[in-house]
């Protein structure tokens, strides 16, 4: 038997490991955007953040990578030039329960409509095949149309509703916990195959 | 101490001990079911000095208190909200009832309608939710009791015993917890 699957290669894509030396300014960058800032500084309020804070943050975060086995951060980057694109992160996993959190978000509004479903297929054969979840979710909602139908397409379905728990755009909406089980992805992707 | 807002039918929150209080989370956590249903992580013992020292630093960000009952003062649970989120209003409640005989008799209903008191009309929260396991629908029906709805829930989230449980979240919103002071 063998490992026919790339990981950390798709047509596009590679996933790399997080290199807080170069990435973190680029990442401070993106967080103008509160969607982006929002994977970063996970409990406070999205806000611009320094390069500083962005690069102590994910070093704190690789850190922790190493000393547990729940947390996992991969830089995105575009095959072609090596472009930092966004992140993918799985911040807790929980392993008895074979279950998981993760976020996809890509900086820049091209690059996220170009290669966020490949993302995004990258993160669900990393969660389901490798770390071998029964199920992962992500946030999402109708702030962000482009990233929920994103999720839609690919075989998420809106599992939880919180009311009124994000602020954009000058509003309230709801917050979107999107789910999918192993067997549906398995299900969705020969369906897509086939 | 009496005080109105900490004060309900049958307990009153009140600020914790941390030297007093953690013996008795530590005496509850001896029952696995209490910690079962209580936390989606696995259920352990914990070192006294490590449970306080979590303590210590997590009790900056968490607005937490001890149940206590009126009649005879002894403390019973606890309950805390935490993972405020000030720029939308929210704010995660947890709750248990460490004394299993007192589980079912209006307790934990009680001092979350409280806590609702206070996040509303104290913290000027707007909605205030948590995650409960479908196995524990005892919780769920002292939730809705308390003004809760179902939001949805996250399927077989939770694995205990080869069996899959769904995460159910539930949520109130403020103009919901008014409406239900006002019909009472």
């Amino acid at each position: 038997m063998t490992f026919t699957t790339q990981l950390f290669q798709s047509e596009n894509l590679v996933l790399e490991a997080y290199d807080p030396e170069k990435d973190a300014a680029i990442e401070a960058a993106f967080t103008y955007d509160p969607n982006y800032a929002a994977v970063i500084d996970w409990d406070g309020v999205p806000h611009p953040l320094t390069v500083f804070e962005v690069k102590k943050k994910r070093e704190e975060e690789l850190k922790k990578g190493v000393e547990k086995d729940n947390f996992f951060l991969f830089a995105l980057r575009r095959k072609a030039d090596s472009q930092f694109l966004g992140i993918l992160t799985l911040p807790h996993v929980f392993w008895f329960n074979r279950h998981a959190f993760f976020k996809v978000v890509i900086g820049e509004a091209e690059m996220r409509q170009a290669y966020f479903d490949e993302a995004l297929q990258m993160a669900l054969r990393y969660g389901l095949e490798e770390l071998g979840l029964y199920s992962m979710h992500t946030t999402s909602g109708e702030y962000e149309p482009d990233v929920k139908q994103a999720l839609e397409a690919a075989g998420f379905k809106a599992a939880v509703r919180q009311r009124e728990n994000v602020y954009r755009s000058e509003k309230l909406w709801d917050r979107i916990f999107m789910e999918i089980l192993q067997d549906e992805w398995k299900i969705h992707n020969a369906g897509v195959q086939s | 101490m009496n005080n109105p807002i900490f004060t309900g039918q049958l307990v009153r929150l009140i600020i914790m001990n941390l030297d007093e209080d953690l013996k008795l989370i530590e005496e509850w956590n001896v029952d696995s079911e209490y910690q079962r249903l209580l936390d989606a992580g696995a259920a352990n013992r914990y070192n006294f000095k490590l449970t306080k020292e979590f303590f210590e630093k997590e009790i900056v960000g968490m607005h937490a208190f001890m149940i206590q009952k009126l009649d005879d003062d002894r403390k019973i649970g606890m309950i805390e909200l935490e993972g405020f989120n000030w720029q939308v209003g929210s704010a995660w409640v947890g709750i248990g009832i460490g004394v299993r005989e007192l589980w079912g008799k209006g307790y934990g209903t009680d001092a979350m309608r409280i806590i609702l008191r206070y996040g509303f009309t104290m913290l000027n929260l707007n909605r205030i939710q948590l995650d409960v396991f479908s196995i524990n629908q005892r919780a769920m029906a002292s939730y809705e009791k308390a003004g809760f709805k179902h939001e949805g829930h996250l399927n077989g989230n939770l694995l205990k015993a080869g069996v899959r449980y769904d995460e159910v979240f539930m949520g109130v919103l403020r103009r919901e917890w008014e409406q239900l002071q006002t019909a009472n």
